[in-house]
């Protein structure tokens, strides 16, 4: 009896000692919790050690540039400027310094989309100081008409960047193409004249109507429980209204975000200083796109843009030397892929038909090969933790995609989709002597 | 029954001491644990076990300040390859990413995998480097990419203030225009001079392997010496501090069409300056920052300083660009408030307290970051520091002499302040 006691707390032992070897799963980096809490705010816990640091994400949805109305566009931008600006009693300077204080960082105000949505990262052991200071930009916002005239001061400037740089300007002009009259295609940034009807109480009004608790998502990333998470979401919101659940968008609706594609294929822009060099931005239109088809793309993507994607190989095979960057944007309507490459001007008619030639061929045939060791790499990536805390919801999203439903099949079917030449849309910015079928970027 | 309750006893101690010892570990992996092969190769590594990833860096500390006039283009391009394609397309088939860039004082190889083919990761490496075999690799069109590069650079405006500052400074007796990169001196490169810059430069002392990741450090070590140690050893290259010269314009006023206002200063750290005292007073530094300078959108501070000249001792670049809610004039009068502020007000014991309770923080966040924790131990070698030290600023902030800070800013730091660069964003304004 009592050696096999013995034997019994041996491997007992043994099991203890070694139990973590066993339980290095995928488990170990990365876990995630969905659930609703008490007061009806959908939250999501990512877990994993984060050494004392929580990443938060408020989202509220439908609060994005999107809908903003046409004669305010620009709203949902100036008030993430401002909502952060003025705290309670405190002055600019002071606000300042106390988010510093605070060891708040990272700050994110992102409302350029369906959603509004602020992500920072914060100290676990002053998370009760830092979300009471933060609710009060919610529940008690205290900006003057003189800071937001403040604010509404620098967006021409802000208008005047983004049309000098190149990127902005061919991606702002690629969208208007893919989705011409829909709000995917306007620049979110507003005008000068719609950011100068913005008032005091708009910006109040926003805040108001926008941000309710049934319309928000909640993230958290770190070491953070389900009941920590659900106290941090009622000390930050608890407060502020529950307003009314967001219904789907009505087809009419989802029409008016998207627009058509417009039937000009080719625009060029000249703008002075370009030298003899050219860009080239390739939109294409991903409609109606579920989520192993987004997998496969991702897939595609990255076996054939990536450094030594076929993609460049080709291109070099070919003798033209261009730099290539290649990156697809999932919205909730429509999907796109951008494919932005600089080249030097002799280069550009050479680099057109090898670009047509080789959509065509990736939608009849793509490399089998080297995607299934792209699917590969991004199935390893699901299972694998964070390396920083930036970015985390974007990352996880990522993660989430189904890659190892991607199979052959899908990456087929969705190449034939994805290179489709009735949805490409292209840009051509340099400096032309000669403006066609476009206009002058100057 | 009694030896049963003694048996158990024992079993419970067992359990106790292995569970100390995991907590044991958790703590010891806050630290780098250093060690230098037979080669002269210097070791550090970080064992960090959160995620399946693993990062190694390869720091050589031969930079474009180290070269010949005219040698900065070969340097650059034979140093991209000293990782084969061939080794980098394999690895990137298993996860792994691979970048090489070539700086003012050193170079700089970093690959991120999993930890399966890290063993795998430094044999090939360790071959290419030691070979040398694809210094001279493609050359031709890895020329054209970095004209075009060039050009791309000069449209966007990125880099139009770092490069109209390097013709007002003069490094160890070299004007730095040589440091810019034209057409012509990339055109002149030719695989005799990337072969002549492999034999002439590459030296395995000094040199750091740095790892930080989900490794042992026994296992690893082992790994490193029956690769990198191998790397063959070849007369050393002494690691000398930069001179610098101040005998330069004291004002740069640049005006892109493309660029944004920004200010920035460069520093000329003097020789024998205290590099852990340095981080404590930009610290303190960067934090009053917060007084003089308002953002309306959220409120942090667009100033950083680069360690872009750190290396070698050099100097260090503040430079502050503003965010979108700052105007150009408001961002000046915040400098100009602020040196006078570090010049006549001293700090104050709360004041160190609060910046260390931030500093604190951020550490913990840079914890977090396997990236920020490797690029803490590549300044700290490339400066000759400990690298446990930036865990530890916190506590040393909390302990400064305001005396020190205050004689610090009107001996030191004010009067080599050398360079004030002023960038605009419209020509007219």
């Amino acid at each position: 009896m009592y050696k096999r006691l013995k034997i019994i707390a041996l491997i007992v032992v043994v099991l203890l000692i070694s139990a973590p070897l066993f339980l290095k799963s995928e488990k170990d980096f990365l876990e995630v919790i969905n659930f609703t809490d008490s007061i009806g705010v959908k939250t999501r816990v990512i877990k994993f050690d984060s050494n004392d640091v929580v990443y938060v994400k408020c989202k509220f949805k439908n609060a994005g540039g999107y809908f903003d109305s046409p004669e305010k566009l620009g709203l949902s931008a100036v008030v993430g400027s401002i909502l952060f600006s003025r705290m309670g009693e405190l002055s600019l300077q002071d606000t300042a310094r106390k988010f510093k204080e605070l060891c708040i960082t990272g700050m994110d105000v992102s409302s350029s989309g369906h959603d509004f949505e602020i992500a920072f990262l914060m100290p676990k052991s002053k998370s009760a100081d830092i979300l009471a200071f933060l609710s009060t930009a919610f529940t008690d916002p205290s900006f003057t008409k003189r800071d937001l005239e403040y604010v509404k001061k620098f967006y021409p400037e802000i208008l005047d960047v983004e049309t000098s740089s190149i990127t902005e300007l061919s991606r702002e002009k690629i969208d208007n193409m893919l989705y011409e009259n829909g709000m995917y295609g306007i620049n979110l940034t507003g005008s000068a004249q719609t950011i100068s009807g913005i008032s005091v109480e708009d910006v109040e009004d926003f805040i108001k109507t926008k941000f309710t608790r049934k319309n928000l998502k909640m993230t958290f990333g770190g070491s953070v429980s389900k009941a920590e998470a659900e106290s941090y979401t009622k000390i930050l919101f608890e407060k502020i209204p529950e307003g009314i659940e967001q219904i789907s968008l009505s087809t009419d609706q989802q029409k008016f975000l998207v627009g058509n594609l417009s039937t000009q294929t080719v625009a060029k822009i000249s703008k002075p200083h370009m030298e003899d060099v050219v860009g080239i931005s390739t939109g294409i239109r991903l409609e109606g796109f579920n989520k192993i088809e987004r997998a496969a793309t991702t897939i595609i993507i990255d076996a054939l843009f990536s450094e030594f994607g076929d993609f460049i190989r080709d291109m070099e095979r070919n003798n033209i030397i261009g730099l290539v960057s290649c990156r697809t944007i999932f919205e909730k309507y429509s999907d796109t892929l951008y494919l932005e490459v600089v080249l030097n001007k002799k280069d550009l008619e050479k680099y057109e038909k090898f670009l047509s030639e080789k959509l065509n061929e990736y939608r009849k045939k793509i490399n089998l090969r080297d995607c299934r060791i792209s699917r590969k790499n991004f199935e390893k990536l699901t299972r694998s933790g964070f390396t920083s805390m930036n970015g985390l919801d974007y990352k996880l999203k990522m993660r989430l995609l189904p890659y190892v439903k991607a199979d052959d099949d899908a990456l087929k079917y969705t190449a034939d989709k994805l290179f489709n030449a009735a949805n490409v849309r292209t840009v051509i910015i340099g400096d032309f002597a000669e403006v066609v079928g476009g206009e002058n970027g100057n | 029954m009694k030896k049963m309750k003694k048996f158990l006893s024992v079993l419970f101690s067992l359990f106790f001491i292995t569970e100390i010892s995991f907590c044991n570990q958790e703590v010891s992996r806050k630290f780098v644990k250093e060690s230098v092969l037979s080669n002269g190769v210097k070791v550090f590594i970080r064992e960090d076990f959160r995620t399946p990833i693993a990062i190694v860096s390869f720091i050589i500390p031969i930079g474009l300040m180290d070269v010949p006039l005219g040698e900065n283009a070969t340097l650059i391009l034979a140093s991209g390859g000293l990782i084969s394609k061939k080794t980098q397309k394999k690895f990137e088939a298993e996860n792994c990413s691979c970048d090489i860039s070539a700086h003012r004082s050193y170079i700089k190889i970093t690959a991120t995998m999993d930890p399966d083919y890290i063993d795998e990761f430094l044999q090939s490496a360790c071959e290419d480097i030691g070979s040398g075999i694809g210094v001279a690799e493609d050359l031709a069109n890895t020329k054209k990419r970095m004209i075009l590069k060039k050009k791309l650079e000069k449209i966007h405006g990125a880099g139009v203030v770092f490069e109209s500052v390097f013709p007002n400074i003069k490094v160890r007796g070299k004007n730095t225009e040589n440091v810019l990169l034209t057409e012509e001196i990339i055109n002149s490169v030719t695989e005799d001079k990337c072969r002549k810059f492999y034999a002439d430069y590459l030296r395995t002392s000094p040199m750091a392997v740095i790892v930080v990741g989900a490794v042992g450090y026994k296992s690893l070590i082992k790994s490193l010496q029956n690769t990198v140690s191998r790397l063959p050893k070849r007369k050393e290259r002494p690691f000398s501090p930069c001179e610098f010269e101040t005998s330069c314009e004291k004002t740069v006023s640049v005006s892109s069409k493309f660029a944004r206002d920004s200010i920035g200063y460069v520093y000329k750290i003097p020789a024998g300056t205290n590099m852990n005292f340095l981080n404590v007073y930009f610290s303190i530094f960067f934090d009053r920052l917060a007084r003089f300078l308002q953002t309306n959108s959220y409120p942090i501070l667009a100033g950083y300083s680069t360690d872009d000249f750190q290396a070698g001792d050099l100097c260090r670049l503040l430079y502050l660009s503003p965010k979108r809610d700052v105007s150009f004039e408001e961002l000046k009068l915040g400098y100009e408030l602020l040196l006078r502020s570090m010049s006549r007000e001293k700090v104050t014991p709360e004041e160190l307290t609060k910046i260390s309770e931030r500093v604190s923080q951020e550490t913990k966040i840079d914890l977090v970051n396997l990236y920020s924790i490797l690029e803490d131990v590549r300044i700290a070698y490339l400066f000759g520091y400990d690298p446990n030290n930036s865990y530890s600023l916190a506590t040393e902030i909390k302990k400064a002499d305001p005396e020190l800070i205050s004689k610090f800013t009107n001996e030191s730091f004010i009067p080599n302040l050398i360079m004030k660069i002023v960038s605009k964003y419209r020509a007219d304004k």
